[in-house]
């Protein structure tokens, strides 16, 4: 199994190191403003983790691996862990780097320092698990290429179904003029950060449970959805 | 042919969209040199994907070394060696790195072998692998297929894209280093005339369906190519012959007879030797309005 692991990260590893360096830099760059760092970390992090993926599908190199003495159910396993090692290198990385940044210039860090600390980052690995649970079985059906644009289909379906969602439970609630009016909307964010604080570390359990059900329900469907894939 | 072959396949099935592989059945004996030919869409390659546990049938048996690929496809392909028609390696990455990486798969890897199928087949570890030539990609294919003691070496097109001379290369290079090896070897190709220098037994797959699969021997000598006037023609059944194609002033054609033939139209034809070629091409109707 860790030789697989191995074989996608020695396979990928020129785009690794190229996303390490300008990622890193990116990154060393944006520390300071906590809100865009987020979303190079989530970037950076991302590429780390399916770089390999876009090596596999470029190259169709899949044709040899399943030649090779080592079962479907294995390179699915190894596909998952190869993804949770990236994310979770380039994550603390990005936090390694950042948190040495702004310590050497504390005066040049910006908004809520809190962005910047490790259970934030452990937020963000979940929520790029929670990307691979739903990218990866798409992957083992279809592909790197179809399976991307089956998930950006169903990323954008959830996110407006997100968005009306919430926007009736907002109305429901009285807060139908929302985003006309920032000092409510701002009120709002404050009440649920109050009501959120407390409960940081109760809500951070809840979350990795959860994600770690919807990673082992997608691993699940993935290794049946490959065992059953003719190649 | 045995029936305790390294290989055996029985009423294999595969069905796609427009394309149905149906009742594919041979054996490959230990130790001997089977070719799968065919034209281009034949079933050769899925053929050999079911036999790696790549595809799924839809019916029949594959028996490797006793094992069924469906079942114990890990077991089967640690015994196996496999070509692609197109060699997939990281392109990025030297021949010793991608050598390295297909290594550790293999409890029975022998480095040894390895180096010294590299130095037979002039390659240069050091190259990477998107800088080699396509006859160079299938010799690394081969020595990797070569350096895990595989009981059965089964390639795929391996010859398809190279100039004879290489071809030639190829092929001798073979045969010397399974010359003391107990491996049987599966050939898939459209170019029968390696076959006709290497093979034990030949398999001709068409449409999806086995035509025949026998000693390359006897295919040889029950196979041949009958040539005679028009009117002989006459007195004939019209599907006496396995293929035929009519000139101006003769036909041509092909017998899966040739004792009978030759007892039935004495002299008044002459009947020669097919190759195997003339076996495809007729029995495929490339070359006959039969």
């Amino acid at each position: 199994m860790l030789d697989l692991v191995w074989k996608d990260l020695s396979a990928a590893r020129r785009l690794l190191w190229l996303v390490l360096l300008l990622g890193g830099a990116q990154i060393a760059a944006m520390s300071f403003l906590p809100l865009i760092y987020v979303i190079g970390v989530f970037i950076f992090s991302a590429l780390l983790a399916f770089g390999s993926l876009a090596v596999e599908e470029n190259q169709r190199t899949e044709l040899l691996w399943i030649s090779l003495p080592v079962s479907r159910g294995q390179i699915v396993t190894a596909r998952y862990l190869t993804t949770l090692v990236g994310a979770a290198v380039g994550l603390a990385l990005a936090w390694a780097l950042s948190n040495t940044l702004t310590r050497l210039a504390p005066a040049a860090a910006e908004g809520p320092a809190g962005l910047l600390s490790p259970s934030s980052h452990v937020v963000l690995l979940g929520l790029l698990l929670l990307v691979a649970a739903v990218y990866l079985p798409l992957y083992f059906r279809f592909g790197a290429s179809r399976g991307l644009l089956c998930f950006l289909a169903i990323a954008v379906a959830g996110l407006i179904i997100v968005s009306l969602v919430t926007q009736s439970i907002l109305s429901a609630k009285g807060y139908g003029a929302l985003t006309a009016d920032p000092e409510r909307w701002r009120a709002l964010m404050m009440r649920l950060i109050e009501w959120a604080e407390p409960r940081f570390a109760l809500l951070l359990s809840f979350f990795i449970g959860a994600v770690a059900s919807v990673v082992s329900v997608s691993l699940i469907i993935s290794r049946r959805v490959y065992e059953a894939r003719d190649l | 042919m045995e029936t305790n072959g390294v290989l055996e396949v029985r009423l294999l099935c595969k069905r796609y969209p427009g394309f149905h592989l149906a009742d594919v059945s041979f054996t490959l004996p230990r130790g001997h040199i089977m070719g799968l030919i065919g034209p281009n869409g034949a079933g050769k390659t899925t053929t050999l994907k079911l036999i790696l546990g790549a595809l799924h049938r839809d019916g029949g048996t594959i028996r490797a070394f006793g094992l069924d690929p469906a079942r114990d496809g890990t077991a089967v392909r640690s015994r196996i060696g496999f070509v692609h028609d197109e060699p997939r390696f990281y392109r990025q990455l030297t021949l010793a790195q991608n050598a390295a990486l297909v290594a550790r798969f293999y409890r029975t890897w022998d480095h040894g072998a390895f180096r010294r199928l590299a130095d037979a087949f002039d390659l240069r570890l050091d190259k990477r692998f998107g800088e080699l030539s396509h006859g160079n990609k299938t010799k690394f294919a081969l020595a990797l297929a070569l350096s895990h003691r595989a009981e059965l070496v089964v390639l795929d097109e391996p010859t398809s894209g190279l100039d004879p001379v290489f071809r030639r290369d190829l092929l001798d290079n073979l045969t010397e280093l399974l010359e003391d090896e107990q491996a049987s070897i599966l050939f898939s190709t459209h170019i029968t005339s390696d076959l006709e220098r290497i093979a034990d037994y030949i398999t001709l797959i068409q449409n999806g369906r086995i035509v025949f699969s026998e000693t390359k021997d006897e295919i040889l000598e029950r196979w041949a190519l009958v040539k005679g006037g028009l009117e002989q023609l006459e007195s004939l059944p019209q599907d006496y012959f396995r293929g035929l194609h009519r000139g101006a002033h003769g036909f041509e054609a092909l017998t899966d007879d040739a004792a009978a033939a030759r007892r039935q139209l004495g002299d008044s034809v002459v009947i020669d030797r097919a190759t195997l070629d003339d076996v495809v091409l007729y029995t495929t109707g490339s070359d006959s309005d039969a």
